[in-house]
């Protein structure tokens, strides 16, 4: 079971029934698979940027809510669009609506529900249900082929550029004292997770100093098997370093969420220059907003970080 | 027992990168990366810059061209609205005199009779602005100038709009004010016109359990859920801004369509909330996000400066994505502005007037002298204007700068204008235009150094010249001032000091000539 959460799908698995390795939206159609339901990722956002339009976009109304917040077991499906036989012209290649039909093409027993059009329904004997995931998979299994399952769901071709944007030009300078991505880049072009994905390999803690407000979507991005936050909030300087530790003992990259807004007595300073010869990474996400007026407090930060 | 430091030692690996700085925004860095270059620690440290922009523009194009992947992206409509007393005239109305002075003002005061009739210019079906009209005939428009783009809009499956979602924003600060404004009037007066009324009420939160912006969030959703009522509220959900304009960035909802801005000033924060593409209120899907803003038509001022200054603002965003972005260009096509001259619909502006409005370097100078003599940000920085270099004796600058500062409205010396006889009037314009010149000719002297550096605006410009200290020190001997105080006089959100947009746009206009 994984929580579903709108930008959180990198570790969700996926079947894929392409021969191609990597996501195209040009040539691969993209649905969900999620408590019996197979339809689109309609309203979510990230969905939306990967280029998933075999996705409804009239999702039905209660489904974003609670997606956002549920815990719900989830897969992706991935299909090559020559595969799916098209039955009618769609409006936003709304590709899942047309393997609907074809599996109802497949098995007279299944058909439409009414009421949720991610849904179908088959007649037993006993009345009619809708269909389980694994019957899903089942017939998405005659009609494609065994499907290639995968963990890892691709980043999307403009979150790519950005990581690479910022490994490249790290490669370029690691003579300097300090790397300053500066990224203003509005909110629909795909940057979404961006600040998580595009931490270095060999980083081991992460400063995110807008942690406050955004407590909830940074630490819905995180791996559970690879990142721990570390919270700050009225806590002491020793009691952040037991957790810092104890998370490096278990293996953990650390996310040590700080604020720019509250008073950042000398102990959080203190405590950064603590890691100063290791690989440590700085995130302040919407900077005007948080930080620009305690840019002393950033000053006193890079100084300690970097000497 | 290890000490800290060794326990850090033994549980990080040795630093092989450079710690590194991420600092992302969707909207404006300038004043972060304009505190950062004050701190001195470009000078102290090795530091390597690296700056990434992109633009909304940039994903609108793609869009237009076809791009798959941009499939549910919409487009972001500006518009800008005067109004005046024969739009009062035809919902049979007389317009109140504070609507025609200061709408903050009358948000604050609770006055709620000249509230209802300014709401009434959208909300009223016999209006020449209602809002359902305005939102439907901006969709058609939209769908016919792209019926040759690759996109392939279908015009049924985006108009005739029923049913739709106002983002409301106001000048109201105060919480206190907020719900008041709410309770005692606006619930009454939107379901009266079919519209059901949200307003984030703060103990409601309490009540409700919130604790951070991810409730804020779900607090907004449910609400627009319960509201979502066709049979109560036939026409729609107005939704008004709260005070604390931060968190409501986190209240972004598709089913929001306009966004409505009724106060004096614009926050750039409130245009992306009716930016979410999905499922809108009656079912249809989301073409566009449509901001309106509204002011009184003033004699000799409308939003046609608003206008120039929105697109010359497109123009130096595009600049700062790629400086080699040309004046009239491809990214026009997918600028759709809407302009609504009082007692007329409202017009999309043609890729030529847009076009014009770029190109016409003259007017952009007149512009930047046009700068408000009661510009309280500019004219209050007496310590930095008789630093300038102007052909004037000290003493005679500081007279005058007393007198254009009394003419600042509040404050604390001012005296009415007529008091002084013509030749003051005369000495006073001529020393404003003198000081604006001397501010604006040194533009001549940054530019070479910025089409060197690829710097697209008079910010970054100074910026990299306050981190030079030879070109500062040349810049004090030239101008009298230093590159940290024009900065200064520039502003900022909350100050508005010289013309920046403006400036920008001559920069760039006096390069793209040069080359």
């Amino acid at each position: 079971m994984k929580t579903v959460k709108n930008r959180n799908f990198k570790d969700l698995p996926s079947f894929w029934w392409t021969n191609d390795q990597e996501w195209n939206p040009e040539k691969h159609a993209g649905f969900y698979i999620m408590n019996n339901k197979f339809g689109s990722t309609g309203g979510q956002a990230n969905a939306q940027e990967l280029g998933l339009f075999g996705c409804v976009v009239e999702t039905h109304k209660s489904y974003s809510k609670r997606s956002e917040f549920g815990t719900f077991d989830v897969y992706y499906g991935c299909v090559d669009i020559s595969k799916i036989k098209q039955t009618k012209k769609r409006k936003n290649k709304q590709y899942d609506k047309d393997v609907h039909e074809m599996i109802i093409d497949l098995d007279p027993k299944v058909k439409h529900d009414p009421a949720n059009a991610d849904c179908l329904l088959i007649k037993t004997d006993t009345g009619t249900r809708p269909l389980t995931t694994e019957e899903i998979l089942e017939y998405l299994t005659i009609l494609f082929g065994e499907g290639k399952k995968k963990n890892q769901f691709p980043a999307h071709t403009r979150q790519l550029e950005i990581i690479k944007g910022r490994r490249e030009f790290l490669e370029q300078n690691l003579e300097s004292d300090l790397i300053l991505n500066i990224e203003s880049i509005h909110t629909r072009f795909g940057k979404d997770k961006t600040n998580y994905l595009c931490i270095q390999p060999e980083t081991e803690i992460i400063f995110d100093c807008s942690a406050y407000f955004a407590t909830f979507q940074i630490t819905s991005e995180f791996d559970p098997d690879r990142d721990q936050a570390v919270e700050t909030r009225s806590r002491s300087k020793e009691e952040i370093l037991d957790d810092i530790i104890s998370a490096r003992h278990n293996g953990k990259r650390v996310w040590v969420l700080m604020s720019m807004f509250n008073d950042e007595d000398s102990d959080r300073i203190e405590l950064i220059s603590l890691f100063k010869n290791t690989n440590a990474e700085l995130i302040i996400d919407e900077v005007d907003y948080a930080a620009w007026s305690k840019i002393e407090i950033i000053k006193k930060v890079v100084e300690n970080v970097i000497n | 027992m290890l000490s800290i430091e060794n326990q850090i030692q033994s549980l990080f690996s040795p630093r092989v990168n450079p710690p590194i700085l991420s600092v992302t925004s969707g909207t404006k860095i300038d004043k972060f990366v304009h505190g950062f270059n004050m701190t001195g620690l470009h000078v102290k440290y090795n530091i390597s810059v690296r700056r990434d922009y992109k633009t909304q523009l940039t994903t609108e194009k793609m869009k237009l061209a076809g791009d798959p992947s941009m499939q549910h992206f919409i487009h972001k409509v500006p518009m800008f609205v005067d109004y005046d007393e024969n739009d009062f005239a035809l919902m049979g109305k007389t317009i109140p005199p504070s609507l025609m002075q200061d709408l903050d003002k009358t948000w604050n005061s609770l006055d709620y009779t000249s509230l209802e009739s300014l709401l009434d210019l959208f909300f009223l079906p016999t209006s020449p602005m209602y809002l359902k009209d305005a939102l439907n005939g901006v969709i058609c428009d939209v769908i016919n100038k792209y019926k040759n783009e690759q996109v392939g809009y279908v015009l049924n499956d985006y108009y005739k709009r029923e049913r739709f979602g106002t983002w409301l924003q106001t000048p109201v600060e105060s919480v206190d004010i907020y719900n008041r404004v709410c309770e005692e009037f606006l619930v009454d007066y939107f379901s009266r016109r079919g519209f059901g009324f949200l307003h984030v009420h703060s103990r409601a939160l309490r009540e409700d359990g919130f604790s951070g912006k991810a409730d804020l969030n779900k607090y907004f959703k449910s609400n627009f859920d319960i509201l979502d009522n066709p049979l109560k509220y036939p026409n729609g959900i107005v939704a008004m801004s709260p005070p604390w304009g931060f968190a409501s960035r986190s209240m972004t909802e598709s089913r929001l369509d306009v966004g409505l801005n009724l106060r004096n000033s614009v926050n750039s924060q409130d245009d992306d909330r009716i930016m979410s593409g999905g499922v809108t209120l009656d079912g249809k899907a989301k073409l566009l996000g449509l901001s309106i803003n509204a002011s009184f038509r003033k004699q000799t001022q409308d939003w046609s400066s608003q206008q120039t200054e929105h697109i010359r603002n497109l123009y130096n965003e595009q600049l700062k994505e790629d400086p080699k972005t040309p004046q009239i260009g491809p990214w026009l096509r997918g600028v759709n502005i809407y302009q609504r001259i009082a007692g007329s619909i409202p017009q999309l502006m043609s890729e030529q007037a847009l076009g014009d409005e770029l190109t016409d370097s003259e007017k952009a100078f007149r512009d930047m002298i046009n700068v408000d003599l009661a510009n309280k940000h500019i004219w209050g920085r007496t310590d930095i204007l008789l630093k300038l270099h102007i052909a004037k004796g000290n003493k005679k600058v500081e007279s005058l700068i007393d007198k254009i500062q009394k003419r600042v409205p509040g404050s604390k010396n001012t005296v009415p204008p007529t008091k002084q006889d013509k030749s003051d009037e005369n000495k006073v314009r001529d020393f404003y235009i003198q000081i604006l010149e001397s501010l604006f000719g040194f533009l001549v002297r940054m530019k070479g150094f910025a089409a060197e550096n690829n710097f697209v605006t008079v910010r970054d410009t100074l910026e990299a010249i306050s981190l030079d200290p030879i070109l500062n020190k040349s810049m004090i001997k030239d101008l009298g001032i230093s590159a940290e105080e024009y900065i200064i006089l520039l502003g900022d959100d909350e100050n508005k000091g010289l013309p920046e947009s403006t400036m920008n746009h001559l920069l760039n206009s006096m390069n793209a000539e040069a080359n």
